[in-house]
């Protein structure tokens, strides 16, 4: 198989990835796990939109995962296209919208300390802001004088460090995900197991949790491959 | 779309040449002669692209310093472009036409005066307008290989692709489920079960309906 249809031919498996997720996040109480990072909490909030074709459904709500509507657009045959996940690992709480085709990311909101330095602080246009309806901005840095240059490009330059740092940290972690996915995707355990179990999930129906993570571990062969959901009983 | 403020939105492309040991120093070079010009109002181009600094549209200083940072090249990709609204034009251009034919006693003007007089127009319009700037930052991490374009617009992204091709030489590979999937490490027969794969679907077949009765 070429290249350009290795890529372009197998592009769904972005939406069965963002589909996993939501069965994992949902059947696992909101705790998934990879082998570096331990459990966090990831879970899909406010926007999910499915399709198939040109039937769309787009469900904008604090918990859009967990309403009937997005499991009938399942049972219609459609798939998440694109879903805002939020990652609450340790301290950090995060949130971005992935693209599942092209694993393309938007808003993801990073939780910078050095962003956040001095946020509490009101700043000249906060209060024109605020009573013309605007979110509060700050207003533009001027210029700083010649020998305060130096230091503000160092600040600069340790804020752009400090987001492209947490950035390769979720990208890394999704990318764990995305790992133990294939794992079971390319193994017989989903077809065997994984999507008999989405069957019943979409269906409203109650999944075997013990079987789902027995064909989950099979495949993991306990090298801590595959992700786990937690061990909590719905 | 800014890399600095505010949340991110990107697209991943990636690298897969090895870059060659002198990299930086040509990659500056390279840089440096796409470097933004602005758009003036007497030549005819309607819009153009250039790198800036990263984050600053108006800043065209791309020294070396500020393109490479701690294992990253960061750059803006500014676009001008002149964007004089129809209306103005079409008035513009038709008190001009009338002022022509009055000079040349003449009812109606050809082709190619007309076409004249709207370049003549559009110049002056031009300099009493600015025209539009749009900028996009990329970042790309030498280190890891993977270049980060913060837009998500097709004809932004179609120009920055093209500019990074025409600076650097080659194309990246945009990030997609196989190439993520491929970095990870994806074995024979982990790629030959990669081929087979058939879409999942948890399509529910809505049951025939039932036949109608044929009574006459």
């Amino acid at each position: 198989m070429q290249l350009v249809d290795l890529i372009e031919k197998r592009r769904f498996v972005g939406r069965e990835f963002l589909l996993w997720l939501w069965l994992e996040s949902e059947l696992g109480d909101a705790t998934l796990s990879t082998a570096e990072h331990g459990s966090f909490g990831l879970w899909i909030e406010s926007k999910l939109v499915l399709s198939a074709g040109k039937e769309s459904t787009r469900i904008t709500a604090p918990m859009p995962g967990q309403g009937r509507e997005a499991k009938e657009a399942l049972r219609r045959g459609q798939l998440p296209q694109t879903a805002t996940l939020h990652i609450a690992l340790g301290e950090d709480e995060t949130s971005l919208t992935l693209e599942a085709e092209s694993f393309a990311v938007r808003g993801l909101k990073l939780k910078t300390l050095l962003d956040a330095a001095g946020d509490d602080d009101a700043v000249p246009g906060d209060l024109v802001d605020e009573m013309a309806g605007r979110k509060p901005g700050r207003p533009k840095a001027k210029r700083p004088p010649a020998d305060e240059e130096g230091d503000a490009n160092l600040d600069a330059l340790a804020r752009f460090q400090e987001r492209m740092a947490l950035t390769h940290a979720r990208e890394e972690l999704l990318a764990a995900l995305y790992r133990d996915f294939l794992a079971l995707r390319l193994a017989r355990a989903w077809d065997a197991a994984i999507v008999p179990a989405m069957r019943r999930w979409a269906a409203g129906e109650e999944v075997d949790l013990a079987a789902y993570r027995k064909a989950t571990k099979a495949r993991g062969g306990g090298d801590g491959r595959a992700a786990r959901v937690s061990s909590k009983k719905r | 779309m800014s890399a600095t403020t505010g949340s991110l939105s990107y697209q991943r492309f990636f690298v897969e040449t090895k870059l060659p040991r002198d990299f930086v120093a040509r990659a500056h070079d390279a840089i440096q002669k796409q470097v933004m010009r602005p758009l003036t109002a007497d030549e005819p181009d309607a819009e153009r692209s250039g790198w800036c600094v990263m984050g600053d549209a108006m800043d065209l200083e791309l020294d070396r310093e500020r393109v490479f940072l701690d294992g990253f090249l960061n750059l803006g990709l500014r676009t001008d472009r002149w964007a004089i609204p129809a209306a103005l034009l079409k008035t513009r251009l038709r008190e001009a036409e009338a002022r022509q034919r009055g000079k040349k006693g003449r009812e109606k003007l050809g082709k190619r005066e007309k076409a004249e007089l709207k370049e003549v127009v559009t110049r002056e319009l031009r300099k009493k307008l600015l025209p539009s700037i749009r900028v996009v930052d990329l970042s790309w991490s030498l280190e890891d290989n993977v270049i980060r374009f913060f837009t998500h617009n097709k004809k932004a992204s179609a120009v920055l692709l093209q500019l990074f091709q025409k600076t650097f030489g080659f194309e990246p590979v945009p990030e997609s489920p196989f190439t993520l999937g491929r970095r990870l490490g994806l074995d024979a027969a982990e790629l030959a079960a990669w081929e087979a794969l058939e879409p999942t679907s948890l399509l529910v077949e809505e049951p025939a309906p039932a036949a109608q009765g044929g009574g006459r």
